[in-house]
């Protein structure tokens, strides 16, 4: 039960089928990678659980401790404990930081429950140290004018206080010099804990140097064609995505 | 003295009649002249002769004539007599000749053609069409009836524009078959030569599919003190992934009252550039509307200006998108010495279906005098919600720190208004994209500067 | 965390009207005789009353502006419309003595609560007369004036007769003339030379009878180094039929005076709010008009300063919010008549559903004033796709020792923003109205706080309502 459950899912977009019968199970306490070529359906997956209206799902479901997503409203999903990582993080003038991730852990709140603002500040700082994030980014609107490492920085940050119960980052190493890796990453690993599945979605294994996942997926094509520990990454790197594209089209 | 070329539309001994523009006659003696031309243009003349005569003079307070000084336009005292004859050609000759490089020249003195047209061979194998229209009447009959439709701006000069089409009897002709690109512009010269003389140049542009071409146009009074009226019409339709440059040089004395009314249409994927660079006249009135009507077309239109004593320039233009995924770019800069006005009045529409439009336009304005007016009317119509616009203008004088620090170097005060004066036209020279035809409007600018 | 709000102006709040017994009514339509029972039931002189006939003559020659205007107009039918419904007695000083009907109206609107908390003084208006009025006794004593113009003219002429008409004249526009000829209520104050009010003085414009036209008129001199803030409130109840609000309000800010004039609209759907406002400011004096538009079915108005004096300022700050089939036809108009004046507009509007906002604006600098700055910003948002917005500036500058300086922008809330908040886990709504505070943010932390406040829970209301 205490899993992101990933059931035959098929979606299309513009009628064109991308992800094709795919399945995964998240258990709670873990990190897993998703690697694949370009156009292999890895932001497909990531938009579709996070119920971007674009995505047309066909069958499947897509289920946070038993309870199917699909369907549900983008707020709805992100409340039940699911969080995306954007790859490209929307910028959203003259909505600072500290307001939206206010507004956010409100939304997430009873009806008799009340933020208190301190409390909300001491835990937004803190977490800012640990990203290395300047105190004055609070009052910067969202995303306006960031670097790539600053916005992906910001992207953690969110994670970090809205607590969800899986998360799922889209290439969040696009885009980032080595030092924004490494503080990204460290981040990733903080947030390591056995009340959360993380879900890393990334072109290159070097995001995997410093989150070590406990298990790593290929996709190809919509569909899983390989699953193994560790070391798989570090063999695709090695062998390129052809090995992969071979592999799958000899397995048929 | 000059051997004028024989005349197809009109005949030459029209001396006796008198023609004022407002004159119930003058429609009629112009149609005795033009007596040869095809059914479908008599009748095209017919209807905008209605239209002028039912239309009346604008007033300041219509809309579309914000800030003119209306009471300076009027149409008595032209007429469409022209004594070439008297013209030595030596002396447009040598100045119809301002870029070297070029695919085709025409030249035109009050209307009429004075010298042979030059083409590049090649090019009219290749089934391009560059000529007149008084010889498109007679030769390419079926294809320039449909782009001579009596199509306006419709800006506010319909009165103006309707007398063009009543009148007009000449002007150039260019079209571009499919897929053939040529870089080397083709350049048009429109001289005014006789006292009081009413010209009516008409431009058509068509670039059928991935087609490229890139006109000149130059409009030029032979003399600094005859009075003209010049009312100018261009249709411009850029075919599907085509390209068209039109660049208008409107030079004309300082004494003519000029109208520049244009349209340019694009199809899906064409793209638009239209720079206008406008020195001449007392009083100019530029229509410009540009039509992104396909798919993903694109248009940028420029002007810059340079006014002195009590020259108005009157720019009024439309930028309509009426397709999604358009662009369109607008830049025009005013420069003002003496007591000169400007106006530019600007409107973006985008409609309804006109999705993921992004559109732009800036006026900017230099006043370098006291008595120097800039008036700005930059307006959105937003119909659409997935766009991108944004319009902008400003209105000031030169930097003083700038102008300082270009003393502090050992310039003089005059020279380095000149610096400043250029490096804020620049912008927009550069937009010509040739070297040639760069030199040649500097030239224009500097003359026009004070000494 | 709430914080009271200055001015309520909830919508619903705003929603509810009595069956009140009018003892003054001056009937339907409106010709001679409406003029003269108006000037006769508030004892006017001949004077005045040859100065609303003329104005009515003006109003009656004056074309509807449908030129430039929207064609919205023509649907105002002005013989329906009810001019003058008073229950005729004087305005009350206290509390107590203001008709029970009336009191629980402006207590559910929380008028008497707020003077308790920090007006200097309150005027509620009833339909066309004030129910209420009351100023605090130190600035009386001050020699601070807050009363009714009928009143001001009887009381105060030599003050008043100078100044009357004299920043918008009658013939100004078709609705300026209107109001001339059948004005009634409004405000007349004086600030005496050097007396800065600190706190604000408010009145409240509340509309309760249907088919009635409000024709409120103001007048505002802040002597010379005085200041004044003055704040005023508008609702109606939704009625089925159209309603008019067609004020006129005039300032004058006299050497080194500073007035701030603060307006949150909140009319109903279906109230065509007509209103000419226009300050002068002498000799380094300073108006500000902060004007937020929410609500109403056609809003036309574009508050003005005359810069008459060298140094003076002037300042518009707009928001105007175009909800389902409202439009917002708003701007500014800065006429600089002296040497180193500077103007200032910013204005942003937003276009949810079928609404529509347009901006006008008009800049003059003129010939052979010096140093003389104009900044000019309008941005318009738009949500969702049947929305519409206009910008029709006019900028006229002369000479070359002056400056202005105009941008404007349109910009749209996108699907991936809101998505992207969504997935946050903000509703749509919330989303939604997380942008529009963002995108009026700016413009609103200029404003007083306590009125910001109130301005951003609104429009968290009217987005609330605009999903789905």
């Amino acid at each position: 039960m205490d899993s992101l459950e990933i059931k035959n899912l098929n979606v299309t977009i513009e009628n064109k089928k991308i992800l094709d019968d795919f399945s995964l199970t998240l258990p709670k306490g873990e990190v897993h990678a998703l690697m694949g070529p370009n156009g292999s359906g890895k932001s497909t997956l990531a938009k579709t659980l996070a119920g971007h209206p674009d995505y047309s799902v066909v069958a499947g479901e897509s289920l946070v401790d038993g309870k199917n997503m699909i369907g549900l409203s983008p707020d709805e999903i992100a409340r039940s404990g699911m969080f995306m990582a954007f790859q490209y993080p929307s910028e959203i003038s003259g909505v600072s930081i500290a307001n939206f991730i206010r507004a956010a852990i409100t939304a997430r709140l009873q009806k008799d429950e009340e933020l208190q603002a301190t409390q909300y500040y001491k835990q937004l700082y803190e977490k800012m140290d640990l990203l290395k994030m300047d105190r004055k980014f609070t009052s910067r609107s969202i995303n306006s004018g960031f670097s790539g490492g600053e916005k992906k920085r910001c992207e953690i940050l969110q994670m970090m206080m809205l607590k969800p119960k899986y998360a799922v980052l889209d290439e969040t190493d696009s885009g980032l010099d080595i030092d924004a890796l490494r503080i990204v990453a460290d981040g990733v690993n903080k947030m390591r804990s056995p009340d959360i599945g993380i879900l890393v979605i990334t072109h290159y294994h070097r995001l995997l140097s410093y989150i070590v996942p406990d298990k790593v997926h290929v996709i190809y094509n919509g569909q899983i064609v390989q699953s193994g520990d560790k070391e798989l990454a570090f063999e695709l790197d090695k062998k390129g995505y052809d090995w992969i594209k071979n592999e799958s089209v000899t397995s048929l | 003295m000059i051997e004028l070329r024989p005349e197809r539309l009109i005949p030459q001994n029209f001396q006796n009649s008198s023609l004022e523009m407002t004159n119930k006659d003058t429609f009629t003696n112009h149609l005795n002249r033009i007596n040869s031309a095809p059914a479908w243009l008599l009748d095209l003349k017919r209807a905008s002769w209605d239209k002028f005569v039912s239309t009346s003079m604008p007033k300041h307070t219509d809309d579309t004539w914000r800030f003119t000084n209306t009471k300076n336009l009027n149409l008595d005292k032209y007429h469409q007599i022209s004594d070439i004859k008297s013209i030595k050609k030596e002396s447009f000759e040598e100045q119809s000749n301002q870029l070297n490089l070029i695919s085709g020249k025409i030249v035109f003195v009050d209307d009429h053609q004075c010298r042979d047209t030059e083409f590049d061979t090649e090019l009219k194998e290749k089934g391009v069409i560059w000529t007149t229209l008084e010889d498109a009447f007679l030769n390419h009959r079926d294809l320039i009836k449909k782009y001579v439709t009596g199509k306006l701006p419709n800006l506010g000069a319909e009165k103006f524009g309707s007398l063009h089409h009543s009148l007009m009897t000449n002007g150039i002709f260019l079209y571009i078959p499919q897929g053939i690109e040529i870089d080397l512009p083709f350049t048009v010269y429109n001289w005014t030569s006789t006292m009081g003389m009413a010209v009516f140049p008409h431009t058509i542009i068509i670039t059928d599919k991935y087609a490229k071409v890139n006109l000149v146009s130059f409009f030029k009074s032979m003399e600094p003190n005859i009075q003209n009226l010049a009312i100018s019409c261009s249709n411009i339709y850029a075919g599907i992934g085509s390209q068209i440059t039109f660049t208008a040089i409107q030079d004309w004395n300082l004494k003519t009252q000029s109208y520049h009314l244009n349209t340019a249409n694009a199809d899906q994927d064409a793209n638009i550039k239209n720079i206008n660079i406008n020195v001449g006249s007392a009083y100019m009135r530029h229509e410009h509307h540009t039509q992104m009507f396909g798919l993903g077309s694109k248009t940028d239109t420029y002007s810059l200006s340079l006014t002195t004593g009590e020259q108005e320039f009157d720019q009024r233009s439309l930028q309509t998108h009426s397709a999604p995924n358009t662009n369109s770019d607008l830049l025009f800069k005013n420069t003002l010495l003496d007591s000169s006005r400007t106006i530019f009045s600007g409107l973006i529409r985008v409609n309804e279906n006109a999705q993921k439009t992004d559109a732009y336009q800036t006026n900017r304005n230099l006043l370098l005098s006291e008595s120097a007016e800039a008036n700005s009317l930059p307006g959105l119509e937003i119909l659409a919600d997935d766009v991108k616009c944004s319009h902008g203008a400003t209105s000031g004088r030169l930097d003083d720190n700038q102008i300082f620090y270009l003393l502090s170097r050992g310039i003089t005060k005059k020279t380095a208004q000149q610096l400043m004066v250029f490096g804020f036209l620049e912008e927009i020279i550069d937009k010509l994209d040739n070297q040639d035809l760069a030199n040649r409007v500097r030239d224009i600018i500097r003359k026009k500067l004070p000494k | 965390m709430a914080v009271k709000s200055t001015i309520e102006i909830d919508q619903e709040k705003g929603n509810f009207h009595y069956d009140t017994q009018y003892n003054y009514d001056a009937g339907t339509g409106l010709d001679e005789n409406t003029i003269r029972y108006i000037s006769d039931v508030k004892g006017e002189d001949k004077s005045l009353l040859d100065f609303r006939l003329k104005a009515l003559k003006i109003f009656e020659s004056k074309a509807l502006p449908t030129h430039w205007a929207t064609q919205d107009l023509e649907n105002i039918n002005f013989d329906k419309i009810r001019y003058y419904l008073a229950k005729g007695q004087q305005p009350s000083r206290s509390w107590d003595e203001v008709p029970d009907d009336v009191k629980e109206t402006f207590e559910r609107l929380g008028i008497p609560e707020q003077e308790r908390k920090f007006l200097a003084g309150v005027e509620a208006q009833f339909d066309s007369e004030a129910a209420y009025s009351n100023t605090k006794e130190q600035l009386k004593k001050e020699g601070v004036i807050f009363i009714g113009p009928t009143e001001g003219l009887k009381e105060y002429p030599e003050i008043f007769q100078k100044w009357f008409g004299k920043v918008i004249p009658t013939g100004d526009n078709k609705f300026s003339a209107l109001n001339s000829a059948v004005f009634s209520g409004g405000s007349f104050i004086y600030i005496p030379p050097g007396v800065k009010v600190r706190q604000p003085l408010q009145a409240y414009f509340r509309i309760n009878a249907e088919n009635f036209g409000q024709f409120e008129r103001t007048l505002i001199i802040a002597d010379e180094g005085a200041e004044i803030t003055y704040m005023e409130g508008c609702t109606a109840p939704k009625f089925e039929t159209a309603t008019l609000h067609s004020a006129v309000v005039e300032l004058i800010a006299l050497k080194g005076a500073k007035i701030q004039y603060i307006t949150v609209q909140n009319w109903s759907n279906n109230v065509f709010n007509l209103v000419t406002k226009r300050g002068m400011a002498m000799e380094e004096a300073e108006i500000r008009w902060i004007d937020c538009n929410i609500g109403s079915r056609l809003t036309m108005k574009y508050p003005a300063v005359i810069l008459k004096g060298a140094k003076s300022r002037g300042e518009v700050l707009s928001i105007a919010l175009a909800n389902d089939r409202q439009h917002q036809d708003t701007g500014a108009k800065m006429i600089h008549a002296a040497d180193e004046t500077t103007s200032n507009i910013i204005s942003k509007s937003i276009s949810i559903g079928s609404g529509r906002s347009s901006y006008r604006g008009l800049v003059n600098i003129p010939k052979h004033l010096k140093k003389c700055k104009n900044n000019t910003e309008c941005d318009a948002l738009l949500v969702n796709s049947k929305s519409r917005t206009d910008t029709y500036p006019a900028i006229t500058l002369k000479g070359d020792d002056n400056s202005i300086q105009h941008e404007a922008s349109v910009s749209k809330v996108s699907a991936e923003q809101i998505f992207y908040m969504m997935q946050r886990g903000l509703s749509e709504g919330e989303a939604m109205s997380l942008s529009v505070n963002g995108f009026v943010n700016d413009l609103i932390s200029q404003f007083p706080m306590e009125y910001s406040v109130e301005l951003k829970r609104l429009i968290d209301m009217e987005m609330e309502g605009s999903v789905g």
